[in-house]
C-alpha cells in the first residue's frame, strides 16, 4: 500500500483539490476518486490523508461539513472553497509546466 | 483567520475535535467495509480488510494531531496541570516557596524601581538630560560659590553649546495669611518668563506660572508647594484664586505643584514666585533677583548633541577672558577675596548627591543578597522534594520519558512557582514602596512608583529564580538512576552525595549571606552608638533656638537693640526657660565665610586663603549657656556695636583652627583677618563644635565674633524642658508685646537637629536590620532542614552506632559537630564577604571601620549558635532513633 512517501506532499494536496473539483466528498469518497481516476496507479494512505485535509482546511482551500451519506452515515464532506479552486486553477498550471519540463528533459535524446 | 481559529478549536475544543476526527476515521472504515462487502467479503472479513487498508489508526490519528501545530502547547499544559495537581496535593510546600519568593522578588523589585527612577531614568523635566547648570566653587571644592553674573550673562550671550538659558532667584520669604497676622519664613523661587515652558511641569491644581504673569503690570501670583499647601492651607482645593501676603504685598494662589516636586538643582521648594519685569510697584521678588542679581541660579539646556566637555571649555575661555575685567576683582572682593575656580557645567542627571546614590546602591545590594537567600532556599527545598520523588521520576523514565521531558517538567513547576512568587511579589513591592515613600527614608532615598519598566524587572527576576533553584533539582531528577530507584526498597541512602554537597553548599550560601548583612546591620548599630555618644562640643540637652528678623525697613537700629533686649529680658523672665542667651546661628550649626584668613605674624599663603569657615556671632554669655568650654585665653567682651560697619576687634577661635594655624600652642593674643573684616585679636579658643553625621568639612574651622548689639537677625538660644509646641504661642506672645512686626522663626530643637543627622544612618539601618533579620531566619531553617534531613538519611547508621554503645550524648554531638561545621564553614566565607563588602558601607559610618573585628566576631558567633540551635531538634531526634526499628526498616 502505499504510504506518504510515495505521494509527494504538494502533490497529494494537488490531488485532494483536483478530486474535490467535481464534488464534495468524504474523506473515503476522496481516496476512492484518485484512486479511480489514476487508474488504480495511485493509493493515499490514511496516515497522509487526514493530516492533509486539515492542513488544506487550515489553509482555507477546503471546508469540511458533517453531512449524511446515501446509505445514512455520518461523514464530514469536504467542498473546495473559492480560494481552493484557485489554488486548484494555479497549482494544475504549475504541475503541467513542471511535468512537460521534466518530460522534455527525459526524452532528449543525445 | 481561519487558521487561527482552527487553532484555538483545538485547544480549547480538544475534546470535541478529537471525538470528531475519531468519528471521521471510523466512517472512513466503515465506507471501506460496505465496499468491501459489496464486492463479496463476507462482513469479518471486509471489516479486517478495511483496517488493513487504512493503516494504523492511532498513527494517522497522531499525524493529525501534528498538523493542528499544537503540540509543543499540549506537552506545556500537561506538565503544568501535572505540577498544580502536585501543589493541590502539597498546598503547605507552595505556599511556602511562593512567600518566599514573594519576599525575595518583592522586595528586589520596590528597590529597583527606586534605582530606576533616582538613578537610572531621565529626569521629570521637559528634556532633562540636557539640562545643566553653572557651578562655582572655592576652597578646595568645599563650598558652592556664586557665579559672577557678567560671567552667565556672556555665556548666555555668546554660546553655541547653550539652546536656553534662564536665572531662577532664591530667597527667603516671609508669607502671612491674610486673615491672621502671623508671618511664617518660607523658601521660595523665583521664575522669569518662559520658566514653565523650559522645566515644564504640570501642576497638581490650577495653573503654572506663564509668560503674562512677568509683565511689570501683572498682578504679583505665587505657586505652592503640596507641602505648603497640605500644612498651612489644609490641603484646601479652593485655594486657587485666593490671595496671600508675601513680603506683605497681596499675590494672588494660582496653583499648586505636584507632591515632591523638586526643580532641577534647587530642589524642593516651598513657593514659586513670577519675577516680573521691573515696575514702578516692584516687589521685593521682582528687583532682587533680576537678571544681574547675584542669588540667581542659572539653569541652562544644552543644544541636543554638545557635549558637557564642549560647554565646559566655552565656560573655560570666557573665564580666562573675564578674569582680566576690573568687575572681576570687584567680584571676588564682594565674596570676600575669595579665589574663585573656573565654574563647571554640572550635567542635572549628574546632580544626584552621592550619598544618596550609595544609600540606594547599599540597599539594593541588600535587597539582591535576600534574593539569593530565598532563592538558595528555595532550591534547598525543591530538591528536598526532588529527592523525595526520585522513584515518581524514576518511573516516568521507564515509560518513556525522556531527560528533556523530565527536566521540562521540573522546570514547568519552578516556573509556576516563580511567577506566582513573582505577581504575589508585585503586591509585596507596592506596599514597601508605599512604605518607603511616607517614610522618611523615602526622603533621603526619593520615592518610586512601579512602572513598566520596573514590572519587567520583577518578571526578568521571576525568570532568573527559576533557572536559579529550577535547573539543579531538574538536573538531578533527570540524572536519576532509575535502577537505583526502583530496586526494592531503595531508601536512597547512597544516591545523590553530589545532591548532597550541593545542598550543603546552599546553605553555606545562605549563612554567609546572612553574615554580609548582619555584619552591614552591625556597623550601623555601632555607628549610631558612636553618633549619638560623641562629643558635639556643646550641651545639646533641652537647648532649643528661634530666630527672630528685625527687617530693616522696620526697624531702626535703636529698634532693633530696644527689640533684641526686651526679647531677651522678657524671655529671662520665664521660669520654664534656662540660659537665654543670643547668637546669629542656630546651634551646633554655623554660617559659612568665605575669603582669605590672613595671619599678623607671617605672610599670607595661597593655601590659607583658599579656606572656608564656620562663623557665628555670639553673646559672650553664649559659651557657658549652652555648655561650649574654653580651653585657653578668656571670653570677648560684649560689643557695643550698633551700627553695622563697626566691627570687631576681638575673636574667639575653635580649638582645630588654632591648633593648624599656631601648632605651638600660642594661639591667644594673636590677630588675624578674615575677608572684609579688619583685623582682630584672639582672646580665646574654645572646643570643637562637630555634629557627627554631618561631615561639614567647610565648617571645620570656627570663629566666633562678639553679635552686634542691634543684630538684623537674632537667633534666641535658651534650654526648655517642657514640649516644644508650648513655646510656640509664648514666644510669639512675648514678641507681639515687644515687636510685633519682627518675624518669629519655629523652634528648632538642637537634639532633632543631631538626630537629623542621624536619620540615614537609622533608615539603613532598619532596612538592612530588617532583611537580616530575614536572612538569619531564612538561613536557621535552610540550616535545619539540610541537617534533619541528613538525619533521616543516616538513620540506619546512627542505630548501628546505637546498638554498638554510643550514649545519646554522642549521637547529640555528633549532629551537632555536623551542623556546627556546616556553620562555621558559612561563618567563613561571610566573614571573607563581609569585609569586602563592608566597604561600601563605609561612607555612612562613624567612629568605626568598615571591617570592625568587634561586629564581625559578634555576628560570627551569633551565626555559629544559630547554628547549633538549628541543629538541636535534629540532634534530639536522632539520639532518640530505637535501634532496632532503624536496622529493621528497610
Amino acid at each position: 500500500m502505499s504510504d506518504a512517501s510515495d505521494v509527494l506532499q504538494g502533490t497529494l494536496d494537488l490531488l485532494v483539490l483536483k478530486a474535490l473539483s467535481l464534488a464534495a466528498l468524504h474523506g473515503w469518497g476522496i481516496s476512492q476518486r484518485i484512486q479511480q481516476l489514476s487508474r488504480d496507479a495511485l493509493q493515499i494512505g490514511q496516515g497522509s490523508l487526514y493530516p492533509a485535509l486539515y492542513r488544506l482546511e487550515r489553509k482555507g482551500l477546503i471546508k469540511g461539513e458533517w453531512g449524511t451519506s446515501e446509505n445514512k452515515r455520518e461523514a464530514k464532506y469536504y467542498q473546495l472553497t473559492a480560494a481552493g479552486k484557485r489554488a486548484l486553477a494555479a497549482e494544475s498550471e504549475e504541475w503541467r509546466r513542471y511535468s512537460s519540463a521534466v518530460d522534455l528533459v527525459l526524452s532528449a535524446t543525445g | 483567520m481561519r487558521a487561527l481559529w482552527l487553532w484555538l478549536r483545538a485547544i480549547f475544543l480538544r475534546r470535541r475535535v478529537e471525538h470528531e476526527m475519531r468519528r471521521e476515521m471510523q466512517a472512513h472504515i466503515e465506507f471501506e467495509t460496505e465496499a468491501n462487502i459489496r464486492r463479496g467479503m463476507p462482513e469479518a472479513e471486509a471489516r479486517r480488510a478495511a483496517l488493513v487498508a487504512f493503516g494504523g489508526v492511532v498513527k494517522a490519528e497522531e499525524a493529525v494531531r501534528d498538523e493542528r501545530r499544537t503540540r509543543l502547547l499540549e506537552i506545556v499544559a500537561g506538565d503544568v496541570r501535572y505540577a498544580m495537581r502536585g501543589f493541590a496535593r502539597r498546598p503547605g510546600f507552595a505556599t511556602v516557596i511562593v512567600a518566599l519568593l514573594a519576599l525575595g522578588i518583592g522586595a528586589n523589585t520596590a528597590l529597583f524601581g527606586v534605582v530606576y527612577q533616582q538613578l537610572i531614568s531621565p529626569l521629570p523635566f521637559k528634556d532633562g538630560n540636557r539640562m545643566v547648570h553653572l557651578e562655582a566653587t572655592g576652597a578646595q571644592g568645599t563650598i558652592l560659590l556664586p557665579v559672577a553674573p557678567e560671567l552667565r550673562e556672556a555665556w548666555r550671550g555668546s554660546s553655541r553649546a547653550v539652546e536656553q538659558m534662564i536665572v531662577v532667584g532664591v530667597g527667603a520669604f516671609a508669607i502671612g495669611d491674610t486673615t491672621q497676622d502671623r508671618p511664617r519664613q518660607l523658601y521660595g523661587a523665583v521664575l522669569p518668563s518662559g520658566a514653565s515652558a523650559f522645566i515644564g511641569v504640570h501642576p497638581l491644581l490650577g495653573r503654572d506660572i506663564q509668560p503674562a504673569d512677568t509683565l511689570p503690570t501683572a498682578q504679583p501670583v505665587v505657586v505652592l508647594s503640596d507641602q505648603v499647601w497640605r500644612r498651612d492651607f489644609g490641603g484646601d482645593r479652593a485655594i486657587v484664586g485666593k490671595s496671600l501676603l508675601v513680603d506683605g504685598v497681596r499675590h494672588v494662589v494660582i496653583g499648586v505643584v505636584p507632591p515632591n516636586y523638586a526643580m532641577p538643582f534647587l530642589g524642593e521648594r516651598d513657593i514659586f514666585l513670577a519675577r516680573r519685569a521691573l515696575s514702578p510697584n516692584a516687589t521685593r521678588a521682582d528687583s532682587l533677583f533680576n537678571g544681574s542679581a547675584r542669588d540667581g541660579e542659572a539653569l541652562a539646556k544644552l543644544r541636543p548633541g554638545v557635549s558637557v566637555d564642549e560647554a565646559n571649555r566655552e565656560v573655560s575661555a570666557l573665564f580666562e577672558r573675564w578674569k582680566a575685567d576690573p568687575r572681576a576683582g570687584q567680584f571676588a572682593a564682594q565674596l570676600g577675596g575669595a579665589v574663585i575656580d573656573p565654574p563647571r557645567v554640572v550635567r542635572a542627571v549628574d546632580e544626584i548627591r552621592p550619598e544618596r546614590r550609595e544609600a540606594i546602591l547599599v540597599l539594593f545590594a541588600a535587597v539582591s543578597f535576600v534574593l539569593l537567600i530565598t532563592c538558595a532556599n528555595v532550591a534547598n527545598l525543591l530538591l528536598v522534594r526532588a529527592w523525595s520523588r526520585q522513584r515518581e521520576f524514576a518511573v516516568r523514565a521507564a515509560i518513556g520519558a525522556s531527560r528533556g521531558r523530565l527536566i521540562a517538567q521540573v522546570l514547568t513547576e519552578g516556573a509556576i512557582l516563580s511567577l506566582a512568587g513573582a505577581i504575589a511579589g508585585i503586591g509585596v513591592a507596592t506596599l514597601i514602596l508605599h512604605g518607603i515613600q511616607t517614610s522618611r527614608l523615602g526622603q533621603m532615598i526619593g520615592a518610586a512608583t512601579l512602572r513598566p519598566s520596573v514590572l519587567v524587572w520583577c518578571l526578568a527576576l521571576s525568570l532568573f529564580t527559576t533557572l536559579a533553584f529550577g535547573l539543579v533539582p531538574a538536573r538531578f531528577a533527570a540524572e536519576n538512576r532509575m535502577t537505583d530507584a526502583l530496586k526494592a526498597g531503595a531508601r536512597s541512602q547512597s544516591g545523590g552525595s553530589s545532591a548532597r554537597r550541593f545542598r550543603t553548599a546552599l546553605v553555606g550560601l545562605e549563612v554567609a549571606l546572612s553574615v554580609m548583612l548582619l555584619a552591614g546591620a552591625g556597623l550601623l548599630v555601632r555607628t549610631l552608638v558612636a553618633m549619638s555618644d560623641a562629643d558635639v562640643g556643646l550641651d545639646t540637652r533641652n537647648l532649643v533656638s528661634v530666630e527672630i528678623r528685625f527687617p530693616q525697613k522696620e526697624f531702626s537700629l535703636d529698634a532693633r537693640h530696644a527689640a533684641v533686649g526686651a526679647i531677651k529680658s522678657r524671655l529671662e523672665a520665664v521660669r520654664e526657660l534656662r540660659d537665654v542667651t543670643i547668637s546669629s546661628m542656630t546651634p551646633p550649626r554655623f554660617g559659612i565665610g568665605l575669603g582669605g584668613l590672613q595671619f599678623e605674624d607671617r605672610p599670607s599663603r595661597a593655601s590659607d586663603s583658599l579656606s572656608a569657615i564656620g562663623f557665628n556671632d555670639v553673646d559672650p554669655t553664649y559659651f557657658s549657656r549652652v555648655g561650649l568650654r574654653v580651653t585657653n585665653g578668656r571670653i570677648f567682651q560684649a560689643d557695643a556695636r550698633l551700627a553695622a560697619d563697626k566691627n570687631p576687634t576681638e575673636i574667639m577661635v575653635n580649638e582645630r583652627l588654632a591648633r593648624r594655624f599656631f601648632p605651638n600652642g600660642n594661639a591667644v593674643g594673636q590677630r588675624l583677618k578674615y575677608g572684609k573684616m579688619p583685623w582682630s585679636t584672639i582672646v580665646g579658643v574654645v572646643a570643637d563644635v562637630d555634629v557627627p553625621g554631618l561631615g561639614d568639612r567647610a565648617r571645620s574651622l570656627q570663629l566666633y565674633m562678639p553679635i552686634a548689639a542691634a543684630p538684623g537677625r537674632a537667633t534666641f538660644v535658651f534650654r526648655f524642658t517642657q514640649p516644644v509646641f508650648l513655646l510656640d504661642s509664648l514666644i510669639r506672645g512675648i514678641v507681639r508685646d515687644v515687636a510685633p512686626r519682627a518675624r518669629v522663626g519655629n523652634p528648632i530643637v538642637a537634639d532633632e537637629l543631631l538626630s537629623g543627622a542621624r536619620q540615614l544612618q537609622h533608615s539603613l539601618l532598619q532596612v538592612i536590620g530588617a532583611f537580616a533579620i530575614v536572612a538569619l531566619i531564612l538561613a536557621a531553617i535552610g540550616l535545619h532542614a539540610v541537617i534533619a534531613f541528613s538525619v533521616s538519611q543516616r538513620t540506619r547508621e546512627i542505630g548501628t552506632r546505637v546498638a554498638l554503645g554510643a550514649a545519646a550524648s554522642d549521637v547529640v554531638r555528633l549532629i551537632l559537630r555536623q551542623g556546627l561545621t556546616l556553620g562555621l564553614v558559612g561563618v567563613a566565607i561571610g566573614i571573607a564577604g563581609a569585609l569586602a563588602s563592608s566597604r561600601a558601607l563605609a561612607s555612612f559610618l562613624y567612629g568605626v571601620r568598615p571591617g570592625d573585628p568587634v561586629t564581625i566576631a559578634v555576628v560570627g558567633a551569633l551565626l555559629a549558635s544559630v547554628a547549633v540551635v538549628a541543629s538541636l531538634p535534629p540532634a534530639w531526634r536522632a539520639a532518640h532513633i530505637d535501634p532496632i526499628e532503624a536496622l529493621r526498616a528497610d
